[in-house]
């Protein structure tokens, strides 16, 4: 358990580095004070979740209280890691919310029946994102109670 | 008919008519002509068992004294040496004639010519002329005619030839030469004659004037004679022969008695004295050459020998030239199948190459008409019948069961339905280009016969009733045969029927070839369609992204700008984001430009009606920012992918709305009016089909764009006029034409536009009653 006084910990699946920027900025625009950790793809955030790697040092991964999954990254992408989650005892009360540009109904679908909890779509407006991101945390953070995390030690 | 000549029946006691000619037992007719005297006697035994009751007169013996005494005992010592040294012979017929004088010391001298048959000997004596001692001329005369058929270069002069050499070796006033055909039939093919005779040459003759078994001996006798029509003939005394009890077969005599019909047959002619030979192919009689004197006339035996070995040189010559002309109609015929080919490879069409050939094409195959026939289209070059009539005979030829080919002769006959057409089609020849329904097939047509032919008797002749009813007149002959031929045509010959079976392995080669061709072609516009699409979705996507980056820093900068009131970099920062709308706007059109053909539907039956609705409801917003007014008259069910006729009308409507005109109230009316096809004949299942019309009251624009509205990103106007990335009109023409219809605008500027598509009306009758269908507008 993360003590309270710290921001809650929101961990990014996100391969681009624009979107990691601009994700950064809208919120803080939403005037968000959360503890946004970043990994590039699918290896890195199973390694940030198991703890292991360059995730290993105590302090180093900080146990998020929501993902927000690219479903389209390099290497494991999102689906693959989305499925490992839901199959890990330890993890699979995780929410997990996907950030993605396709509308494609069939892509919508295949996320929630592999277990999303909610697909958003990335807006192109900066008042649009800032909207978005400012009814998730309020729904997912302040609004629905969450199960207690346990995150396992390798 | 029994009828014997001398016995009183030639006075017209008799019914007679055509039919009973063919039964009319003319090798056994009791009689002979009575120019000439014939004795009879068994073989290996000279008693006499008949003689000709002219003897009495010529020989001075009554009959009844000469039965049963020896041939040679009519003769003096000289004529008697002769004559049994001529039966000593093994041939009989094979020497010359034997010159006898009768009676006993006399000096009337005669040929004596011999032969045997059905076990008797005959003996005929014609009268000698002149021209019978000289044997020289007979080999000149031959000679020279045979010299002048060998150089005759095509049938047709073979047969004049053979017509002029007969006529100079015998004098007669016309000699023809008359061809059979299949049916038995004849034409004058070649004629010689001088001027105190009528021409007869290119008429037709119908089979009763030569009767069955008149042919049948012509083949066993190749010659006959009829010095004087108007003989009376001389009877047998006794007409039997008293070993077997037949009557005596005069099949091979020279002086054989002729039917009393063909006598009166040729005196209705005009014609006294008349001489036939056979031309024999082998056994088959092909023609006769036929002579004519408008006076009795008497050939002598070698002229007689002379003719019939013109004939039969000139059988030979036909041979030669029937096989020549076989073989000339396959050059021919190959020749035409090149330049066929080769029209068909670069017109790239078969019918047309067909079209462009026809005349060569039917003169090959003697046909006056040529249909290629297909579910698809009907291709008719020269006389047909109408199209209905083919494909109604078609049907009839697969129904009668699966031949490889049909054929023939009498197709009015056959198919009764088809007797309307006989003028046009009787003879058939149909030849199929695919194995199986839907069939394909080409079919060659012949005219009747009688369409064809000139007649023999002339109709304008005044009818003159002979002893035996009017029947035996040639012109009333040529009725009963026109009759008899009513609905027949030429039948094909096999040379034909190989002719047509390389035409159709031809076109069979071309319609394969060209089939493949365009699989090919098809399968790599289906391959590159399908490229293209998905490098259009892929590349659109992949577009969307740095795109959208582009949108969210241009956002971000946006803010940070505005907070620092510099007016100057805030329209810059406005500009890169309108820009980058519009790009998204861009992007957004092609993707779904290139999804249209992936995301079909199949057709289905749909109300346009409710389509329009749902379309206004998607535009509500804009349709009162406009303050249109939007009217929709009663519209038919089509077949339709529901989706995308929505996205159609959506795209009309939103085209109608943002083109109005600033100075007046826009006003949108949609309409349906019934299609109307380009070409029905084409197609005559073609479906029903409709057009739907947006029309406004818009700005309208210059109808040398009409086409080039359709094209994707092709815009009329600046983006800065009116928002939109001009491939609206692009995708509605997609759809439209996946739906078998065709878009177009109707338009003038200022005034307004009219865009239409047409599409085909769902098969089930719509419940809506027509008249209300394009009339009785309701407000929408």
């Amino acid at each position: 358990m993360e003590r309270d006084t710290q921001p809650p910990c929101i961990l990014v699946a996100e391969d681009h580095n624009h979107d990691k920027f601009i994700l950064t900025e809208v919120f803080s625009r939403a005037g968000i004070a959360a503890d946004l950790r970043f990994v590039s793809d699918g290896e890195q955030m199973l390694d940030y979740l198991y703890r292991r790697g360059p995730f290993a040092e105590p302090g180093r991964a900080p146990t998020p209280r929501l993902v927000l999954l690219d479903l389209n990254m390099p290497r494991l992408d999102g689906r693959k890691v989305l499925r490992m989650v839901r199959a890990d005892e330890t993890l699979r009360h995780l929410p997990m919310i996907a950030l993605s540009t396709s509308e494609s109904p069939k892509h919508i679908n295949e996320a929630y029946s592999i277990g999303i909890n909610a697909y958003l779509i990335k807006p192109a407006s900066i008042p649009d994102y800032v909207a978005k991101v400012s009814s998730l945390w309020k729904f997912w953070l302040e609004t629905a109670s969450l199960p207690a995390t346990e995150v396992a030690r390798p | 008919m029994q009828a014997e000549p001398g016995d009183g029946t030639r006075d017209g006691a008799v019914a007679v008519d055509l039919t009973s000619c063919d039964r009319e037992p003319i090798h056994i007719p009791g009689a002979i002509q009575p120019h000439g005297m014939l004795f009879a006697f068994n073989a290996g035994n000279p008693a006499l068992i008949s003689v000709s009751a002219n003897v009495a007169e010529l020989a001075g013996h009554p009959p009844g004294d000469l039965l049963g005494r020896p041939v040679g005992g009519l003769f003096d010592d000289r004529s008697r040496a002769r004559l049994l040294a001529a039966l000593g012979q093994a041939e009989l017929t094979a020497g010359p004639p034997v010159p006898l004088c009768l009676p006993a010391g006399s000096d009337t001298a005669y040929d004596g010519i011999l032969h045997r048959h059905d076990g008797v000997s005959f003996l005929e004596l014609e009268p000698r002329t002149d021209e019978s001692a000289d044997s020289h001329a007979f080999f000149r005369r031959t000679r020279g005619a045979i010299k002048r058929l060998q150089a005759a270069a095509t049938l047709a002069e073979a047969c004049a030839a053979a017509a002029s050499e007969v006529r100079q070796i015998t004098g007669f006033d016309r000699v023809m030469v008359y061809r059979f055909a299949a049916d038995a039939s004849g034409e004058v093919v070649a004629e010689s004659r001088n001027d105190t005779i009528d021409s007869f040459f290119g008429l037709h003759f119908p089979p009763s004037d030569i009767p069955a078994q008149a042919r049948a001996l012509y083949v066993q006798n190749p010659i006959r004679i009829i010095p004087d029509i108007h003989y009376r003939p001389a009877p047998l005394v006794p007409d039997r022969n008293p070993a077997t009890g037949r009557v005596i077969d005069l099949s091979y005599a020279v002086l054989r008695s002729v039917s009393p019909i063909h006598l009166e047959y040729m005196a209705n002619m005009g014609v006294l004295g008349t001489m036939s030979v056979s031309i024999l192919r082998g056994d088959r009689l092909w023609g006769l050459i036929a002579c004519h004197n408008l006076a009795p006339r008497h050939v002598s035996h070698d002229a007689r020998q002379a003719c019939e070995m013109v004939a039969q040189v000139l059988a030979w010559q036909i041979g030669v030239m029937e096989e020549a002309s076989v073989t000339r109609h396959g050059l021919k015929g190959k020749a035409i199948q090149r330049r066929l080919l080769g029209d068909i490879e670069q017109l790239r069409d078969h019918r047309v190459g067909l079209i462009r050939n026809s005349e060569a094409l039917l003169e090959l195959m003697g046909a006056s008409g040529l249909c290629l026939y297909g579910r698809d289209a009907v291709t008719a070059i020269g006389r047909t019948p109408p199209a209905e009539a083919i494909e109604r005979l078609v049907d009839r030829i697969d129904r009668e069961g699966g031949a490889e080919l049909f054929q023939t002769d009498r197709l009015g006959l056959l198919f009764p339905e088809m007797a309307p057409f006989a003028a046009l089609a009787s003879g058939v020849l149909a030849v199929p280009l695919s194995r199986s329904p839907p069939r394909r097939c080409m079919l060659w047509f012949r005219p009747e016969v009688a369409q064809t032919v000139r007649w023999g008797g002339n109709p304008n002749k005044p009818v003159t009733i002979g002893p035996h009813g009017t029947r035996l007149l040639p012109r009333e002959s040529f009725a009963a045969w026109t009759e008899e031929t009513r609905g027949r045509a030429r039948p094909w010959e096999s040379h034909e029927i190989a002719a047509a079976m390389e035409m159709r392995d031809l076109v069979i080669d071309v319609i394969l070839r060209k089939a493949e061709e365009l699989e090919r072609v098809n399968t790599q516009l289906a391959r590159s369609n399908e490229e293209l699409e998905s490098f259009a979705y892929v590349a659109s996507h992949d577009l969307k992204e740095p795109l959208r980056h582009i949108e969210a820093f241009a956002g971000l900068l946006a803010d940070s700008i505005r907070t620092m009131g510099d007016e100057r970099l805030g329209s810059m920062i406005s500009g890169i984001e309108a820009s980058s709308r519009r790009l998204r706007n861009l992007i957004n059109d092609l993707a779904e430009f290139s999804r249209l053909g992936r995301q079909a539907q199949p057709l289905e039956p749909a109300r346009l009606e409710e389509i329009v609705q749902e379309a206004k409801l998607d535009l509500r917003q804009r349709i009162e920012e406009a303050a249109a007014e939007l009217t929709c008259a009663a519209l038919p069910t089509v077949q339709c992918d529901r989706n995308q006729m929505r996205q159609v009308l959506q795209n009309l409507l939103a085209n109608a709305l943002k083109y109005r005109h600033p100075g007046r109230p826009c006003r949108i009316r949609i309409f349906a009016e019934p299609e109307e096809p380009e070409d029905r004949r084409g197609d005559p299942g073609a479906v029903a089909q409709v057009r739907v019309c947006v029309s406004d009251n818009g700005i309208g624009f210059d109808p040398k764009y009409s086409e080039q509205v359709f094209e994707p990103f092709q815009r009329l106007h600046g983006p800065d006029e009116f928002e939109g990335s001009g491939i609206g009109l692009a995708i509605c023409r997609k759809i439209i034409q996946r739906h078998g219809g065709k878009v177009g605008v109707d338009t003038a500027p200022g005034i307004g536009s009219t865009f239409w598509f047409s599409l085909p009306l769902a098969p089930i009758a719509e419940p809506r009653p027509a008249r209300s269908f394009g009339e009785g507008e309701g407000a929408a």
